[in-house]
């Protein structure tokens, strides 16, 4: 447990730095499917490991406010809702503050991701997941089909490939989570540990 | 591990049983009234008709899921720890939703079929505004949110108990022969499963459908909203059967005295069952030639394959019980046994529906209607009516009166009647979902009329003495 409180944290800095690098912040975020497909979930990866550094009293602490994980999953969902959205895309590219902004709650999303997942139990998890799931494949479809490029950043080509990306992982969540129903080892202590 | 724990209905059950016998009531009546507007005995409207039958199309899949639910979540709950909260939560989604489909149609005039088909919603031509088609198609948005917390919770408590998904659909009984889940542990995680599936389809299409109906330059692909509407309507209003079914493996056997055994076909059967459920919808799009080829194939193969595994064996294992088992008969097991002939015989032509050549003649008829009157009215609804029976009688098999089985014989002669004259209206190629009939099909509507008014009275008088044995304990208390 040491040594991942410890491990965790540090790929978790190592991880934000290198995604803070110009070239590669300005690679990923030449393409739109690389923008939301990966420097979005890398950014939550980071947040997830950085926040394996808290101590048990802070995370004592912080699950006051977040009974059962609802809270920091409505706040996670709420922080991708919203990076879904052309707009704010558009904005983090032209101005270096929304940017910041991005990265920042993207970090929280990752935290309260990371801080609420194991308290959440099946049932709070399958809601959050049931939401933003066909979130995912709305704004996927959405990017696949509208008629104009909707991005002023990206080329119609980008819009695409990302809203595809998006349908795609949308799919594969669904069908991991579904089939996670089936696997007992993982999920009988979390119900244990829901029903206390 | 399989202990039941005898407990009797209690709070949400009786709440859920309650409202659907009072809704399945109202929901005949319209049909009455459809019917004999088609035979021109009354003066609806065919705005109104048409605002009727959307209304009974979604009251009717929605109440079945209501009733099939309070039959699951009662069995379902004597082997595994449900919390009672989520029924609670379920129903106050749902009778949200319900308020916003019913303001959605009655106020706003929405009229499109419960199958919401894209594009129509979004075209009202005077008859709706966008903001009563956004009524319904939140209103069932809601409605599928309680449905998800009530599954989710399902899984949970299933999970909780078994270990997983595997075991409560005795994967594991298949290998070792030994200690198989019972009947409806089984059914309960299929029709978790598949509803969980439907539900989330259903939230994307309905979200894409809002987003369409304000932005109508973000349009749907036709085909894909079809098949994504009927994924979820058609997973979900099968579904209520395979819960339904539940009083059949749990309250007949207190009349035959013989246990509803778990045999290894059960268990492939209802594994099977669970993958054919979401790929047979296909046959209603049969018609749709744009659709791929191996789609329409798939389609019919699985038509003829989907119901018959579970069917069989429940049919089977039914008589099987039944015969010389000294069976006492009351309204319960009458209802029970009937349901069953009722859910065979429904499937009979749904399959030949299922097929393309008959298909491309028969499935804008009334045809169709007939098929799955047959199966939920003589199937569905007489299980929930069965089950509702059951626990205003306490759980305890009753005499059977003179009144009970005239009221049984007229409700199943005018059930099966009035399925057969939709049937036989197909057969003479008269169209579904219109309001007004040619001169020459009235009288198969006045028929019909006759028949659905002795369903309404039988119905009525099966419900009112049941929802007697319901109240009366609240009373008392």
């Amino acid at each position: 447990m040491n040594g991942t409180r410890k491990a965790g944290p540090r790929a978790g800095l190592i991880l934000l730095l290198v995604l803070a690098i110009p070239a590669v912040r300005s690679m990923m975020e030449g393409d739109m499917a690389l923008h939301m497909l990966l420097q979005f979930p890398l950014l939550l990866l980071a947040g997830w490991l950085l926040t394996q550094g808290l101590t048990e009293q802070t995370r004592a602490e912080l699950r006051k406010w977040n009974h059962a994980g609802i809270a920091g999953l409505l706040m996670a969902s709420l922080v991708l809702m919203f990076w879904m959205i052309p707009r704010a895309l558009d904005m983090a590219l032209s101005d270096s503050t929304v940017e910041l902004l991005k990265f920042i709650t993207l970090l929280m999303a990752g935290a309260t991701l990371e801080l609420s997942w194991q308290s959440a139990g099946l049932i709070v998890r399958g809601f959050f997941l049931g939401n933003v799931l066909p979130m995912m494949m709305v704004v996927g479809w959405l990017y696949v089909e509208a008629p104009v490029r909707i991005c002023s950043a990206y080329l119609t080509d980008d819009q695409l490939r990302a809203g595809s990306g998006l349908l795609a992982l949308a799919i594969a969540g669904s069908v991991v989570w579904l089939l996670a129903f089936f696997c007992p080892p993982i999920r009988s202590k979390e119900i244990h540990d829901e029903n206390q | 591990m399989n202990m039941q724990k005898e407990m009797p209905a209690v709070g949400a059950v009786k709440v859920y049983a309650a409202i659907s016998g009072v809704v399945i009531l109202l929901m005949m009546v319209f049909g009455l009234v459809m019917r004999m507007t088609q035979g021109q005995m009354l003066p609806i409207e065919p705005n109104v008709f048409y605002q009727l039958m959307t209304a009974h199309g979604i009251g009717m899949v929605a109440i079945a899921g209501l009733g099939g639910s309070a039959v699951m979540w009662h069995f379902l709950g004597k082997y595994v720890n449900l919390r009672a909260g989520f029924a609670w939560a379920n129903l106050a989604f749902f009778l949200t939703g319900v308020v916003l489909v019913l303001g959605g149609i009655f106020l706003g005039g929405f009229a499109a079929a419960w199958t919401f088909l894209y594009p129509l919603p979004a075209n009202g031509m005077g008859q709706w505004g966008k903001h009563a088609a956004a009524a319904y198609m939140g209103g069932v948005l809601l409605v599928g949110v309680g449905m998800l917390l009530f599954y989710l919770e399902s899984a949970r408590a299933i999970i909780q108990k078994y270990g997983s998904f595997a075991r409560a659909l005795g994967w594991h009984f298949l290998k070792s022969g030994q200690d198989a889940p019972p009947a409806t542990v089984i059914a309960s995680t299929v029709v978790t499963l598949i509803n969980i599936i439907a539900i989330l389809i259903g939230a994307v299409i309905l979200t894409m459908m809002l987003v369409n109906l304000y932005v109508p330059e973000i349009a749907i692909h036709p085909l894909l909203a079809k098949n994504l509407i009927f994924l979820f309507g058609h997973v979900f209003i099968n579904s209520t059967i395979y819960m339904a079914v539940i009083a059949v493996y749990e309250i007949l056997p207190k009349y035959t005295g013989r246990p509803w055994n778990v045999y290894k076909p059960f268990v492939w059967a209802w594994s099977a069952t669970c993958l054919m459920v979401l790929t047979v919808y296909p046959h209603h799009l049969l018609m749709d030639y744009a659709q791929p080829l191996w789609m329409h194939i798939m389609g019919q193969i699985v038509s003829y394959t989907s119901s018959l595994p579970v069917l069989a064996l429940t049919l089977t294992a039914t008589l099987g019980s039944i015969y010389r088992s000294n069976i006492k008969w009351d309204l319960t097991s009458a209802l029970l046994v009937l349901s069953i002939f009722g859910w065979s015989a429904g499937v009979i032509p749904a399959v030949i529906d299922g097929t393309i050549a008959v298909n491309q003649v028969m499935h804008n008829t009334l045809w169709v209607p007939g098929h799955f009157h047959l199966y939920l009215l003589l199937g569905c609804v007489t299980m929930i009516l069965a089950f509702t029976n059951w626990i205003a009688n306490k759980e305890k098999a009753a005499g059977f009166s003179g009144l009970e089985k005239s009221m049984l014989w007229v409700f199943a002669i005018s059930a099966f009647a009035y399925a057969l004259m939709f049937l036989l209206s197909g057969q003479a190629s008269v169209p579904r979902r219109w309001a007004v009939h040619l001169p020459e099909w009235l009288a198969y509507s006045q028929i019909a009329s006759l028949f659905a008014a002795g369903v309404v009275i039988s119905a009525m008088a099966i419900i009112v003495r049941a929802m007697g044995g319901i109240i009366r304990p609240a009373r008392q208390a």
